[in-house]
């Protein structure tokens, strides 16, 4: 009984392991939703088209993963997303022979 | 001491004014070009959604700024502006499709125009006239050898146009008559002018005119439109009419 009570602690700290384990590498969603943005975008050669809003979103997104801060992630990620959803637009008008975009 | 902490103290103040001040130019700015966009209507008429976001999201940076929350402000200042410039880019982008479909539609309806005039200059070349069985188009014997029921290559030319009329009218009936001069017997005048009237009648329905809608028939010399006596007179009175009529 002795030496039971030892070892009954060790499931319990491999579980908080675990956890803080998982609380770590987890990353918000918006972010990994912003990663297949992102990856889908560059894999449609938007950059060649809009190459300045595609590298905004390429360092907002890395940026968003490196970061501790959940919060200052997601709102990397929606950065991300909106410079991508930009950089389609873009695309878009450029398809459409749109006349440059003055703002 | 106390010198130094009332200076510490309004350096504190003026740098918070200035810090204020930023803020709120910031978002005048971004104000600014959402009035803008929503006054040209153009944008926000062509897209709504990502107009209408950048909208959003300036009043998120507003309500941010309200509780001094800068990050936050930040955030939605940066979004907003971004989805401004999407929403230019789209409505870019959907202006200049709609401008390629006018002017898409614009060719179409000209070249149809063009069709129909071309048309009617082609017809022009047939002899029409208004009777009370319907319209009669008359067409001379250069359609044929002499003597014969082929139609001479160069009628193709002057048959295109009426094959082209009829299949605008699909609701017309066609009877081609066949009429020959009075040289001749009769009875051989009236099987060349049968065998003419189908010639005309084949060459129609090859053109695409449902062999349904057209009826031959060899007419002789009994219907002359002009005397027999002189060269012209019987040129005349060889001929094929087509009379197009509603269908009953």
């Amino acid at each position: 009984m002795t030496l039971a009570r030892p070892f009954a602690a060790v499931p319990f700290a491999a579980a908080l392991l675990v956890l803080a384990a998982c609380a770590k590498e987890t990353l918000p969603p918006v972010v990994v939703q912003a990663e297949s943005m992102v990856r889908a975008a560059e894999a449609q050669g938007l950059a060649q088209v809009a190459p300045d809003e595609m590298r905004a979103a390429r360092d907002s997104l890395d940026a968003a993963k490196a970061s501790a801060n959940r919060i200052q992630a997601s709102r990397l990620a929606e950065e991300a997303i909106a410079q991508t959803e930009l950089a389609d637009a873009k695309a878009a008008a450029a398809r459409a022979g749109a006349a440059p975009i003055i703002r | 001491m106390t010198v130094r902490f009332a200076v510490a103290l309004v350096a504190a103040v003026l740098v918070a004014g200035c810090s204020t001040r930023v803020e709120t130019s910031r978002l005048d700015l971004l104000r600014q070009d959402v009035a803008r966009v929503r006054a040209d209507q153009t944008v926000a008429r062509l897209a709504p959604v990502p107009f209408g976001e950048a909208q959003q999201n300036l009043q998120l940076a507003e309500a941010a700024a309200q509780v001094g929350d800068t990050a936050r402000m930040d955030h939605f200042i940066a979004l907003a502006q971004t989805r401004l410039d999407t929403a230019r880019a789209r409505a870019a982008a959907q202006a200049a499709v709609e401008q390629q479909a006018a002017q898409a539609q614009r060719a179409q309806i000209e070249s149809a125009e063009s069709r129909a005039a071309r048309l009617e200059a082609e017809l022009e070349g047939l002899r029409a006239r208004q009777t009370e069985r319907g319209t009669v188009y008359t067409l001379s014997e250069v359609l044929f050898e002499t003597g014969k029921a082929q139609l001479k290559p160069g009628a193709v030319s002057r048959l295109q146009p009426l094959a082209d009329l009829l299949k605008s009218q699909p609701e017309t009936r066609v009877g081609i008559e066949g009429h020959t001069d009075a040289a001749g017997s009769a009875e051989y005048n009236r099987e060349l002018s049968q065998r003419r009237a189908e010639a005309v009648r084949d060459f129609l329905i090859g053109a695409g005119i449902e062999p349904q809608r057209v009826a031959a028939r060899g007419m002789g010399e009994d219907f002359p439109i002009a005397d027999n006596e002189s060269p012209a007179g019987r040129q005349q009175n060889r001929r094929v009419e087509v009379l197009v009529s509603e269908a009953r």
